[in-house]
């Protein structure tokens, strides 16, 4: 019997729903050939099938065409203007030029339009995204007909988040981040601002980023085609680090972007660099490589222990402070997020720090013991695909050791040029090993890098834990399939069918399990904050997720994988690629489950003595949240 | 001089957002409490309202942004704006700007140090003859001269512009609905014509009153005159869709005709020609709102139109916002509508189609002698119709308003094209006396203050256009070069997104035409 059960839930909302009709075949001619092709499809991607390539600019796989930046216009026979093919869907029998001379030349003109306000045109050495800016891409298109004065920087550079930073004489108005922060993700964070020529894209009163409610979670980053949302880069001082002779640097590596940097080097999706990516890290200096799975270990131990606390004081005690669902705090977007539009849900927040935090606080103290260091000497650098892991490093709350957790956090795309500019070829580099003593993790924790991971990654350590039975009895090879997949919110629930003994890693919190015999665990899990408002809005109208025990949370589409740090360009296609790559890695691990990754036995039985959720751990590991204000930081 | 006064705005905000549900749509109605508050105040009371309508705030901050047309705010105490006349007037309209700014101590564009005092230029309002045009506040003084300057300043004036404004002596032809009977259509279809019943409640009619162009005053010009018919030309729609709810959308630069059209509303209200069961049939219910817009030129799209009525950005042609539940109908389409009521009751659920038969109605302005608002038949020709507006030296004429491209001398043997006048309902003439490139210069700086901002060509395309044609103007070298700013001006008609920007360069094309022919002619040296 699988006592899994899942009901459909939920629209497709990672990226554009499909809007044509293949049912019903239309003949078009496109450039004198011609094709069917089926109702509603765009010019665009009738094009694209025919292998006819018509530049786009503000398009984007993820979000509605608009049509504002008229660079993939196109000649319909019997219109005066020039129609966008981004989004002119065809309905009827038509006749289409993608290459006329009016045509090109009105694309070369927009073309030069575009270039004279994007400063980053004349100045592309000094550009973070020199090589992959869509803007620098169309070069090849223009000839630069109107030989308009280059424009000067007239606009002070936005420094004041720690994650992000604007750089608005490289904004060229594509409006793609204005989509994706009003849609994707509901904040509201970002609007056009003033009209024509004066346009501009502004925060809420034109406040510095930092000051805003932005939730630092990216997306914008990932879709702006050029430079003018890039991530605060912090590798130089990651590089004087480790030129400092005094100084012992560990990096940490999560999952989700040794599924993805392959792409920065030119390589499909879907291929995984975790051991080239250590032999790199130690070619650039870095004392120690560690791997942020055995922090996702730790994770899903101190979460899935404060979740089974949780049930005892509520369901047992009848503690009315034990609140449900218990909400995952792992994706520091999210954590913002609920604690700006939210915050007096911040008590179904799980306590427990994500495993970045988690890890740097034991490198600074029980590694710093173990290896008889000066804990103010260590610097923990973290490489995680996440811009919000960033401002998640600089909470004051994140210091509990006495020293700041994790020093810096770099994301993929700045770990890849790190490489590049230093002539690294990570893709051809020997393989090598993570760093002992926290060694090699488990599956468990490779997967926290998708939607759905550290659902099960706590499902398969809670089950096993408290029925005592191996998972593979519930789930055939312990793949929890219900909780993986790209839909918006996904629902599951788990009966369990018998409880065993309170293992000894929780007897210090737990005197029996009988009151969980046959009960049902409700379980969800949302990934972009647009879903996650879904399910915290019905939770608030005592909806059906009012009644559910545990939810996973992930700012960004995709999770992990999707999240703002992650090379760009990202669409649907290319996060299942990568959460490919990840659901890969995991099968190929020994140990896939939390509970059993030796090295987590270790610390549990040298360092964190009492266990999980013990006082050690909490003042280590866990943490604490802030109410903050729905329209400013 | 008159000042403002300043209510407490969370008050002034939540009487509106009472009145209007709470919605999005209730935004219009408030948004111009908070344009004149202090940054800080605005900022709360932005806050505020995000939170009564769920929003977030940066919405509302940039629906405002929108509409602001210069950087430094208006004065606190004091908005004096000047209309700039579209090159009508000019010396006069250039002495009093010299007057104002020795008076005030300010350029235009500039507030006062001290943030009470500011001068700006105003959009045209539309009546070159009731120019120079002043507001102070949202007082309006009509044909200002120097000596009158101290006077309205000071508040002391006695000047009554609105009666003059109300009655203005423009000339109008024999239009075909002027000798309509009021409440003659209106009745013949409460008799005649069977209730819709699929009433659409909901919807909202809108008689936009905004017609996109400077110069173009038809509407606003029909609007005052045959107010009573335009009313029941509403009615009538209500009556025949089904609808109860009505709105006359005047553009900010109309702003101060709202008073007086609220006086008439609640005249009508008396007679029972307005409200609950209407003229005594039972559930015949309509009532109808003026909302004065933030700024002007909305109107010209139906779809940014209705995008601002529902709270959000007026982007021309913005995809994703439907014009429902608003319908949006000019003023003169109502005429026609009471007009074909009280000749074909029957006929009154055609009444879109049955108008496209009825004569275009226009406003003509300019060098000619009568200019006013005149009835153009099918197939008149040019040449007629410049003979009767008084215009027979006209050089160039365009039909359609500013968006049109320029009709010269040889074109005026043509049939008057009724397309032509769809845009706008408008014809300017221009005699041997005005600069044509002067008047194309002003005619880009409209199309540049007006594109919305959202597509290339556009928003980036005319600006190009204007500093090449200064540079011509000044008898500099055009950078770029004439070849490829022709190519650039043509990239802006064929690639806009909205009509606003296919139409901007249609004038400045014309002219270098013109220019070039005279060239070549030998004409210009
Ligand atoms: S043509 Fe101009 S006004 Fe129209 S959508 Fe484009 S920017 Fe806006
Ligand atoms: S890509 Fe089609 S308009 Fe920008």
């Amino acid at each position: 019997m699988n006592p899994m059960k899942t009901e459909p839930f939920q629209t497709p909302v990672d990226g554009r729903p499909v809007e044509y009709n293949a049912e019903r075949l239309i003949d078009i001619i496109i450039d004198n050939q011609p094709v069917s092709v089926p109702e509603g499809i765009t010019i665009h991607e009738a094009a694209a099938r025919m292998g006819i390539f018509i530049p786009t600019l503000c398009s984007h796989p993820d979000l509605h065409p608009d049509g504002d930046c008229r660079v993939c216009v196109v000649e319909v026979e019997g219109l005066q203007t020039l129609q966008t093919s981004c989004n002119y869907r065809i309905t009827q029998p038509i006749r289409i030029r993608t290459n006329s001379l009016k045509v090109i030349r009105a694309r070369e003109n927009i073309l030069d339009l575009l270039f004279t306000k994007h400063c980053g045109y004349w100045d592309f050495n000094n550009c973070s995204r020199n090589g992959n800016c869509e803007l620098q891409a169309l070069a090849r298109f223009s000839n630069s007909p109107l030989h308009l004065p280059k424009k000067e920087p007239e606009i002070a550079i936005d420094h004041s988040s720690y994650s992000i930073i604007r750089e608005m004489d490289k904004c060229i108005l594509c409006r793609r981040c204005v989509q994706v922060c009003q849609e994707m993700q509901g904040i509201g964070c970002l609007e056009v601002s003033g009209h024509g020529e004066s346009t501009y894209i502004s925060t809420f009163m034109d406040k510095p980023l930092g000051d805003s409610v932005c939730i630092n979670c990216g997306q914008c980053v990932d879709r702006c085609p050029t430079a003018a949302l890039h991530t605060n880069d912090s590798s130089e001082d990651v590089l004087a680090a480790i030129a400092d002779p005094r100084k012992h640097v560990v990096i940490q590596t999560a999952p989700a972007p040794r599924a993805a940097i392959a792409e920065c080097f030119g390589i499909e999706p879907g291929r995984a660099l975790t051991f080239e990516l250590n032999t790199a890290l130690r070619q650039i200096g870095f004392d120690k490589v560690f791997d942020t799975n055995f922090s996702a270990d730790l994770t899903i131990l101190e979460e899935g222990a404060e979740l089974l606390e949780r049930l005892y004081h509520g369901l047992v005690l009848k503690d009315d402070q034990a609140v449900f669902p218990q909400f995952t705090s792992c994706s520091p977007g999210w954590v913002k997020y609920l604690e700006h539009f939210y915050p007096e849900m911040i008590p179904n927040l799980s306590s427990a720090k994500s495993p970045q935090q988690m890890f740097g606080a034991l490198i600074k103290t029980h590694y710093a013991k173990l290896a008889n260091l000066d804990p103010g000497d260590i610097v923990t650098v973290a490489l995680m695909p996440c811009t919000a892991k960033k401002f998640e490093c600089e909470r004051p709350e994140m210091a509990s050791s006495g020293f700041q957790d994790v020093d810096y956090a770099l994301t993929t795309v700045e770990m890849a040029n790190l490489f590049k500019r230093r002539g690294i070829d990570l893709p051809n580099l020997e393989k090598s090993d993570f760093d002992d003593p926290f060694g090699s993790a488990t599956g468990s924790g490779v997967i926290f890098g998708a939607t759905g991971g550290v659902m099960e990654a706590a499902l398969r350590t809670v089950i096993e834990l408290v029925t005592g039975d191996p998972v593979e009895k519930y789930f055939s090879n312990a793949d929890i399939q219900p909780v993986r997949g790209m839909e918006g919110v996904k629902k599951a629930s788990v009966t369990l069918p018998k409880t065993g003994p309170v293992p000894t890693l929780l007897q210090n919190i737990l005197p029996s399990f009988d009151w969980l015999q046959g009960a049902t665990l409700k379980v969800a899990i949302a990934h972009g904050i647009a879903n996650a408002k879904k399910v915290l809005d019905d939770i608030k109208a005592g909806g059906e997720f009012a009644s559910y025990h545990f939810i996973e949370f992930m700012a960004c589409p995709g999770g992990c994988l999707g999240g703002g740090g992650q090379p760009i360009p990202t669409s649907p296609a290319i996060r299942a690629a990568r959460a490919k790559a990840i659901y890969a890695e995991d099968q190929a691990y020994p140990v896939r489950k939390s509970h059993e990754n030796p090295a987590i036995m270790k610390i549990y039985h040298d360092f964190l003595t009492e266990g999980p959720c013990s006082h050690l751990s909490h003042q280590l590991l866990h943490t604490s949240y802030t109410p903050r204000s729905k329209y400013s930081n | 001089m008159p000042t403002k006064q300043n209510d407490s705005p969370i008050e002034a905000i939540n009487i509106q957002l009472e009145t209007h549900c709470s919605q999005r749509s209730s935004l219009p109605f408030i948004l111009p409490i908070l344009q004149n508050l202090s940054l800080s105040d605005a900022e709360s009371s932005m806050i505020y309202l995000s939170k009564k309508l769920d929003i977030p705030p940066v919405e509302i901050s940039s629906l405002i942004s929108f509409f602001n047309r210069s950087n430094s705010p208006s004065g606190r105490q004091t908005d004096v704006r000047l209309c700039k006349s579209m090159g009508f007037h000019k010396n006069q309209i250039k002495d009093i700007a010299q007057a104002l700014q020795t008076k005030l101590n300010l350029g235009f564009g500039e507030t006062s140090a001290d943030g009470n005092c500011s001068l700006r230029w105003a959009a045209c309002a539309d009546d070159p003859q009731l120019s120079p045009m002043l507001w102070v506040n949202d007082q309006v003084y009509t044909q200002v001269k120097v000596e009158e300057l101290d006077e309205i300043l000071s508040n002391n004036s006695n000047q009554d512009s609105q009666s003059k404004i109300m009655h203005s002596s423009t000339f109008t032809d024999g239009l075909f609905f002027s000798e309509l009977k009021p409440e003659l259509a209106i009745k013949s279809i409460l008799k005649k014509v069977v209730l819709n019943p699929n009433r659409a409640k909901s919807d909202v009619l809108v008689c936009n009153v905004d017609e996109g162009e400077p110069l173009a005053q038809k509407s606003r010009f029909l609007l005052t005159k045959y107010f009573p018919l335009v009313m029941e030309g509403m009615l009538i729609n209500a009556f025949v869709a089904g609808i109860e709810r009505g709105l006359i959308y005047l553009p900010n630069r109309y702003g101060y005709l709202k008073a007086n059209l609220e006086h008439e509303l609640s005249e009508l209200r008396k007679r029972n020609l307005l409200g609950v069961d209407i003229l005594g049939w039972k559930g015949f219910n309509f009532d109808v709102e003026v909302l004065v817009g933030l700024g002007d030129y909305v109107g010209r799209e139906e779809s940014a139109l209705a995008a601002f009525l529902k709270g959000y950005r007026p982007e021309f042609d913005a995809r994703g916002i439907s014009t429902l539940p608003y319908r949006i109908l000019a003023v003169d389409q109502f005429l026609k509508i009471a007009y074909l009521a009280a000749n074909s009751p029957y006929n009154i659920k055609n009444v879109e189609l049955e108008s496209c038969q009825l004569p275009a109605i226009v406003s003509i302005s300019g060098d000619c002698g009568q200019p006013g608002i005149y009835q153009v038949q099918n197939g008149m020709r040019i040449r007629e119709l410049l003979q009767r507006v008084g215009a027979d030296d006209a050089c160039v004429l365009q039909i359609g308003g500013i968006s049109a491209p320029l009709k010269t001398a040889e074109d005026f043997d043509q049939i008057i094209n009724p397309f032509d006048l769809q845009q706008a309902a408008s014809i300017i003439v221009y005699g041997p006396q005005t600069d044509l490139l002067e008047a194309v210069k002003d005619i880009l700086s409209f199309f540049h203050e007006t594109s919305c901002g959202q597509c290339v060509p556009c928003r980036n395309g005319i600006p190009v256009l204007m500093k090449s044609l200064q540079a011509y103007a000044g008898g500099k070298k055009m950078r770029p070069a004439l070849p490829e700013i022709r190519s650039l001006a043509e990239t802006i008609q064929l690639a806009s997104k909205c009509r606003l920007g296919q139409c901007a360069p249609n004038a400045f094309l014309s002219v270098l035409e013109i220019a070039e022919q005279d060239l070549r002619g030998g004409m210009l040296a």
